[in-house]
């Protein structure tokens, strides 16, 4: 279920990136221990304060919604849902338009007239899965359905393993992780094996495919243009 | 690399460059270039390279690859990054006769849809003229017999039409004018 | 109910009388397809004739259609359908809107929804997957479209889609619109809401359309069409010359180029050249601002907008900080009608105040106009309701009809003027039904009885009256001769019928699109060049049904009927074929329940006849050549040339038809459906052969089948 040495991302700039991020979250673990998990996907690894942290394989990269060439239609959704589940959804889907499509990610507010949304200004921001360093529904799944893919490094979940308690769901900050209410089965974002459905529907190169570095810098850095805040202090 | 690529397939290259960039290639251009990096490839007792760089394009069994024979020059064009129809503009607009280029695009739209042909896209890519080549040359055809058969008509917005009478009525060609300016735009 | 894909199997009802609830089965409609087939079937069997729109009777029917939510491109549409109060004999027809509230009613696990009664107060419907509740309406009576959606987004969450109506529907105009998200709007039935005291219905679904085939096919078959898409009503040419192209039209949908700009967007967003082949491109094609606006709207433009799942994107969604003067927010978003009839209302145009671009004031007018008919919910009877005002002032009727104290309390000065201002002032007065002048949105028929306008009314062509049941030209005539002009005779309100149009305006050259004609509907002459028309044919009859019952079938499925069907594509590799079996392929493929062509093309035949059946219904007679299908004085008369001279109708130069020839064109047409050829009504013959044999019972009782 974990990645092997042959198929750990062969990337050297990833590996760097990831490296730095969780040698400060890993404290005591050693060099050791933070190469294996760059090479294995992920591993569980004690730390000192006797606690249990997974040490992940940074992603391949992540998809990056642009607010600005969206143009709302919502193709990204079904062609989410349709690959991946076998049927149309936006609920579900790991591309999420829906969301923040009438008012914005702040919702109706009063000014809802001049904020985003196309009750608005017709600004759309669309939400993907940010493929944390360390991500919280990893984390947070108490059965380990959800670990990096062997081809892509995307944090996937194992449906056969998943039991639908919404650890995820509850524990990502961005809300991106959803339990189907059909199925009882998380989802989220798995990069499609390396060929994203959502941005080959995208009718206007709204939503693209990053590599790890840019796709940080565009989700997480002073100058994000996607996504919305994350809801309590969250870190990649 | 392009040292080993033979020569005909360099100057094919040269012409799909062109073509993906929207623009003719120039037989006097590919000359040039073949004056310049192969003069041997100049017929021998002649110092005009064109019979060999065009029996070599000839020659060279490249499909895509075709040529318009103007008078100010011979262009060529490759059909994988551009329609005949587009080239035929390209054409035109290279031969530097705007009162022909009027015409003969006129009559291609008055036969082929059948439809007039707003004057005002001849102010617009790939045409370009400006407003007063455009002016100047309308006038200037009235007076020459060969474009006798294009004619004008303004819709009610003022719009300005031309149109052939070798292909379309003026009866029809007026109401066509008045469809295209003002009823598609009232019928959306 | 067994498990179902595509449809989600279940039909919500509600009565708004008791407050019941509850829950039909889709699927024992399914010979009629679903969306608005499905409503005439429901029309026929439960609301008697006679019943008047506003009764609590009369049913409405919000109807989604089993490739809607399915990500087939173009399926966001929502299709209504009621008795239609415009309409003299209150005859069933159908409004459509697009956006996503049909999605999300999917996804919410219902393919329609039914409401009757009438509810003591004022309420909104509020559905939650299958959590169903009335809420009480009385802190929204009064509100704006805009503000009451807010309003109900900040109850029941920002992703909820709502319908709602404005004071134009709360007041029963018979000009009222239902709408949803930023510019969707189903013209003719927000009156019905109001007369249910219903002012909204929101939703929020959190389940799934289910896809019977493997993934990968319907993956395949949206590739497929993708590939055969053009831009906004399936043009399939580029306006202006491009590299890649081999033809291009003036008056094409495909505007983008090179230096041609959502110019409001940060930054700026150049559309570019489009190749057919680049799908990451398909929704930059149709820059329509510029149409819709003029070429000042470019750098306004913030982004295109649309509906749901539609790569095409045609609403054009400007910021405008001029609006600010008027009082109105400065973001607008609309399409086609929605600002061409606030332009038609000032009927000496908006010219531009000085220091403004060309075109500036137009503009602005059109974008304040749109604005506050979305917001108080008018319907404009597809651009009617300008020409009624041009009608009422020219003539001098207004002064007659209003009370002087109105009259003079009217700005005429800035109609004259052309200060969009007036717009203000308008739809304040008609929306919130003050005074007389609110009749103006009784519908042309009722209006002209009221106010006693003159045969000059419906006979000149320049008040564009296509039928003396009160409704105005859409696609007729003008849109390939007999064919638009018999398509324009069928329909008991403007015929909202792109089939045809879509084809005729693809862009292509006349030899091409023969071939075409000659390959569907079996004879090059099924078309003619535009302005050149050729006498009636059978051609023409076979393009003319096609078209009626291909608009119905998108209005079931629910597909988009201003984008299907597919009958051209941009690619010459196929010799710009498109494909017209695509609607079959696809409802195969979602539905697992298989279907051809053809048998899709004979369900909405079924369905078409049997509303052909409300019409004999509603109207007491079999007779419908001569009581419904006629058309106004002016079609069948020739026009004046620049020359002052007639021109004769089927010579070069005119769109006019002859009586003689519109007759044998119903009687061809009739036969194609296998009608009656006399009177056009449906036969108990043709009427069982469908399976309706309770309609042929029904029609007989009454005395209304033909001999």
């Amino acid at each position: 279920m974990m990645g092997t040495t042959n198929d750990a991302a062969q990337d050297t700039s990833n590996q760097k990136t990831q490296t730095r991020r969780d040698f400060l979250k890993i404290t005591g673990v050693g060099l050791a221990g933070a190469f294996a998990a760059a090479a294995l996907g992920c591993i569980s690894v004690d730390t000192r304060d006797g606690r249990k942290l997974k040490a992940w394989r940074t992603s391949s990269g992540a998809i990056v919604h642009d607010p600005n060439l969206c143009v709302g239609c919502r193709r990204c959704e079904t062609a989410c849902t349709v690959r991946n589940d076998g049927k149309a959804s936006a609920y579900i889907s790991r591309i999420k338009v829906a969301r923040n499509f009438n008012y914005g990610a702040a919702g109706v507010t009063a000014a809802y007239a001049v904020a985003d949304g196309q009750q608005g200004n017709f600004r759309l921001v669309g939400e993907t899965c940010r493929q944390c360093s360390h991500p919280a529904c990893g984390d947070a799944c108490p059965v380990g359905a959800i670990t990096a893919d062997k081809k892509t490094g995307a944090r996937v979940v194992d449906a056969k393993r998943c039991v639908g308690c919404g650890a995820c769901e509850d524990a990502c900050p961005w809300g991106m992780a959803t339990v189907d209410p059909e199925t009882k089965k998380s989802t989220k974002c798995l990069l499609c094996d390396g060929d994203p459905s959502c941005a080959k529907t995208c009718p206007t190169g709204a939503l693209a495919f990053y590599p790890w570095e840019e796709a940080e810098a565009l989700l997480f850095g002073t100058d994000a243009t996607s996504g919305a805040t994350a809801v309590s202090g969250a870190s990649a | 690399m392009t040292d080993q690529m033979p020569f005909g397939d360099m100057l094919c290259e040269r012409i799909r460059a062109a073509s993906s960039q929207a623009k003719l290639c120039p037989l006097s251009e590919l000359e040039a270039f073949a004056a310049e990096s192969r003069p041997e490839l100049s017929v021998s007792g002649s110092d005009d390279t064109s019979l060999g760089v065009e029996a070599l394009l000839a020659d060279t069994a490249h499909k895509d690859i075709h040529l318009m024979r103007g008078s100010v020059d011979t262009y060529y064009f490759s059909e994988l990054s551009m329609t005949e129809a587009y080239a035929k503009h390209l054409y035109r607009v290279a031969e530097r006769d705007p009162l022909k280029l009027i015409a003969d695009t006129t009559r291609d739209e008055s036969r082929m849809y059948p439809r007039p042909t707003p004057a005002s896209s001849f102010r617009e890519s790939p045409f370009l003229l400006s407003e007063k080549e455009l002016e100047e040359a309308l006038l200037a055809m009235k007076e020459k017999a060969e474009y006798s058969d294009i004619q004008s008509t303004k819709a009610s917005n003022g719009e300005l039409y031309l149109f052939s009478t070798q292909s379309l009525v003026i009866s029809h060609a007026e109401s066509l004018a008045e469809w295209m300016a003002v009823g598609i735009a009232e019928n959306p | 109910m067994s498990a179902t894909f595509g449809y989600t199997g279940k039909i919500l009802r509600v009565n708004l009388s008791t407050g019941a609830i509850s829950i039909d089965d889709t699927m024992k409609y399914i010979d009629f397809i679903g969306g608005e087939g499905m409503a005439m079937k429901i029309m026929w069997d439960e609301v008697a004739a006679g019943t008047h729109p506003f009764a609590p009777e009369n049913k409405i029917v919000f109807g989604t259609g089993p490739l809607c939510g399915s990500g087939v491109p173009c399926s966001g549409r929502t299709n209504i359908t009621s008795l239609l109060p415009s309409n003299p004999y209150h005859a069933v027809s159908s409004s459509h809107m697009g956006g996503y509230f049909s999605v999300e009613l999917k996804y919410a696990g219902w393919d329609m929804i039914v409401l009757e009664g009438r509810s003591p107060k004022p309420v909104w419907l509020r559905i939650e997957d299958d959590k169903i509740r009335l809420e009480d309406a009385r802190w929204l009576w009064g509100k704006g479209i805009f503000d009451t959606m807010a309003m109900i987004g900040s109850q029941m969450g920002k992703e909820a889609q709502v319908a709602a109506i404005g004071q134009a529907g709360e007041n029963q105009l018979n000009l009222a619109v239902i709408r949803t998200g930023s510019s969707h709007s189903a013209g003719g039935h927000g009156g019905i809401l109001g007369s249910k005291n219903l002012k909204a219905i929101a939703v929020r679904g959190t389940g799934s359309v289910k896809i019977a085939a493997d993934r990968h096919a319907l993956m395949d078959a949206d590739k497929y069409l993708m590939s055969l898409i053009g831009a906004n009503n399936q043009h399939v040419v580029p306006r202006n010359p491009q590299p890649w192209a081999e033809f291009t039209s003036p008056t094409s949908r495909w505007l983008a180029k090179k230096g041609l700009y959502w110019g409001a967007a940060n930054p700026p967003v150049e559309t570019g050249e489009c190749y057919p082949e680049d799908m990451q491109s398909v929704g930059l094609r149709t820059q329509k601002a510029i149409m819709d606006l003029g070429p000042v709207a470019e750098k306004y433009t913030v982004r295109m907008g649309g509906c749901a799942h539609c790569p095409i994107r045609c609403h054009s969604q400007v910021n405008i900080p001029q609006l600010e003067q008027y009082g109105v927010d400065t973001n607008v978003s609309n399409t086609c009608m929605g600002f061409f009839s606030p332009a038609g209302i000032m009927i000496n145009g908006m010219p531009d105040k000085p220091g403004m671009e060309k075109g500036e004031g137009a503009m602005i007018g059109r974008a304040l106009g749109a604005k506050l008919a979305d917001d108080y919910g008018m319907w404009c009877n597809y651009g009617q309701i300008g020409r009624d005002v041009m009608y009422a002032y020219s003539t001098g009727i207004f002064k007659k009809v209003l009370p002087a104290a109105e009259y003079a309390s009217i700005p005429w000065d800035k109609l004259e003027s052309g200060d969009p201002a007036f717009l203000i002032d308008f739809y304040d007065r008609v929306a919130n039904k003050k005074g007389e002048l609110w009749h103006i949105a009784d519908g042309s028929y009722w209006l002209a009885k009221r106010w006693n306008f003159g045969e000059d009314y419906w006979n000149d062509y320049k008040y564009k009256l296509w039928s003396k049941l009160g409704f105005p030209v859409h696609h007729s005539n003008e849109a390939s001769g007999q064919v638009g002009a018999l398509i324009s005779c069928f329909s008991n309100r403007d015929a909202q019928n792109h089939s045809h149009m879509n084809f005729i305006q693809a862009g292509l050259p006349i030899n091409l699109l023969k071939e075409i004609a000659a390959e569907e509907w079996g004879s090059p002459d099924a078309i003619d060049d535009i302005k050149n028309y050729k006498p009636m044919n059978e051609g023409k009859a076979k393009f003319v049904k096609w078209s009626l019952t291909r608009s119905l079938l998108h209005n079931s499925l629910t597909l988009c009927n201003w984008m299907w069907p597919m009958t051209t594509s941009p690619l010459k590799a196929r010799g710009y074929r498109g494909d017209t079996a695509l609607e079959a392929k696809f409802y195969s493929l979602v539905t697992g329940i298989e279907k051809s062509k053809e048998d899709l093309d004979r369900d909405s035949e079924r369905a078409f006849t049997l509303f052909r059946a409300l019409t004999v219904r509603a109207m007491k007679t079999a007779d419908m050549r001569n009581e419904h299908d006629q058309t106004t004085a002016w079609v069948v008369t020739a026009e004046k040339g620049k020359d002052g001279k007639d021109i004769q109708p089927f010579t070069p130069g005119t769109d006019r038809m002859t009586q003689a020839d519109m007759e044998l064109g119903r009687t061809l047409v009739y036969k194609e459906f296998g009608w009656d050829q006399k009177t056009g009504a449906p036969t108990r013959a043709t009427l069982e052969a469908l399976g309706l044999g309770d309609v042929a019972n029904g029609l007989a009782s009454a005395g209304l089948l033909p001999a």
